[in-house]
């Protein structure tokens, strides 16, 4: 939910919406370029308002690589204020690594950065992280420790705290991190 | 020159070499590391001592080729460690030296091959006063401190792959694997990973509780060295 309140304070989220209603099927770089807004920004947005259905994706199959181009569909969003915060309360808790023995990590130990995580073995589930989130994994203490809490992980690792919750909920969720007692 | 010059030749630098690593590891011998030292040692040492006593039975090719086999991996480790910061460029460059130095003596005559020699004893001697200054970069010295530092700590803990970090300032960077333990002194903090058989074979140690404790002890004997941590 955190993500798409983002995407719609974000400065180009109108322009490229009334852009994609008066001209449906676009690709998010055709869009950029008419725009002059950079690429990513634009895919970003396109992406998030897909997530949450107000955005219709399609696949577009030519010469080289498949494209996906979006149209417009609209629709409404209800913000329930209690779910969004309904994990704030961890900022304080002391975290840990819960120490489950399935979970391996595949690390960066010069650029200090947890890579991705595998779950059940190099044939299972594996999980990759961008920098930041990696970042935040490596500092996490290991297990059976104090612990530390996610408002000083997330300060050192550079990720705002809002992320590092969420972050820790999905973790949790995975029995990748526990919280200390 | 008959076998038996060669036998005592080869014992007397078979223990002249355990002699050092004796005085490096501050007595701490283990057996799997030694033999591999005396036996990587003698095979550096046996071709540049035969054409060095045999110059006519040179064969520069072979010289060359072996050389290459057996040192340019190491060099390459070392270089690819300093680039990345992981240790000194002192340690590359007194091995480097060290070592070409000796494999270039049987190429002079006279008064420059013994110069070559002493230049590069000296450079190796250089080497084994830096490792006994700070002897957590000794694996046989690390081993043992490492299977010490787990007698008091809480037993029967859980393991993960991911390295422990610990918030400790280091001057000097450094990088040491050890048999299960590896160390990584950096500029802002030390990383220790520890491998599950490893965790297993010390009772199953409080991970970052057992890192603190192998952290704390090569500290205190680097500062009792008198040396900078």
């Amino acid at each position: 939910m955190i993500d798409l309140i983002r995407v719609l304070g974000s400065d180009h989220v109108f322009e490229i919406i009334d852009f994609l209603k008066k001209n449906p099927e676009r690709n998010s770089s055709f869009i950029a370029g008419k725009l002059n807004i950079h690429t990513v920004t634009v895919q970003r947005v396109l992406d998030t308002l897909a997530k949450y259905g107000f955005v219709e994706t399609k696949e577009k199959r030519g010469v080289g690589r498949p494209s996906t181009i979006f149209t417009y569909i609209g629709g409404e969003f209800t913000v329930n204020l209690d779910g969004l915060f309904s994990g704030y309360d961890l900022k304080e808790k002391r975290i840990r690594e819960s120490g489950n023995t399935e979970v391996s990590f595949s690390y960066d130990i010069d650029k200090e950065i947890v890579n991705a995580i595998l779950i059940g073995g190099k044939k299972g589930k594996k999980v990759k992280l961008d920098s930041r989130l990696g970042r935040f994994l490596w500092l996490v203490p290991p297990p059976d420790s104090c612990g530390e809490t996610i408002a000083s992980i997330s300060q050192k690792a550079g990720v705002s705290l809002i992320d590092s919750i969420k972050f820790c909920l999905e973790m949790q969720d995975l029995d990748i991190v526990e919280v200390a007692e | 020159m008959n076998i038996w010059n060669i036998i005592f030749g080869l014992m007397f630098i078979v223990l002249l070499y355990f002699s050092i690593h004796l005085i490096i590891n501050r007595g701490k011998i283990e057996v799997r590391y030694m033999f591999i030292a005396v036996l990587y040692s003698l095979l550096i040492g046996l071709p540049v001592t035969f054409f060095s006593l045999y110059p006519e039975r040179m064969n520069l090719a072979f010289y060359v080729v072996y050389y290459a086999v057996f040192l340019l991996p190491v060099y390459v480790n070392e270089f690819y460690n300093c680039i990345k910061g992981r240790q000194e460029w002192r340690r590359l460059i007194l091995i480097f030296f060290g070592v070409n130095l000796i494999i270039l003596s049987p190429f002079a005559k006279g008064g420059l091959k013994m110069l070559l020699i002493v230049l590069g004893l000296l450079f190796v001697s250089g080497f084994f006063v830096y490792l006994f200054r700070y002897p957590h970069l000794n694996p046989m010295w690390l081993q043992d401190t490492a299977q010490k530092a787990a007698e008091n700590i809480e037993k029967n803990c859980k393991y993960s792959s991911k390295p422990v970090v610990l918030s400790i300032p280091s001057k000097k960077t450094s990088c040491t694997k050890g048999q299960g333990v590896t160390l990584f002194f950096k500029k802002k903090n030390v990383i220790v990973k520890i491998s599950k058989d490893f965790h297993e074979k010390l009772g199953k140690p409080n991970m970052e509780r057992y890192a603190e404790e192998l952290v704390r002890r090569i500290k205190n004997k680097i500062k009792e060295e008198g040396e900078i941590t």
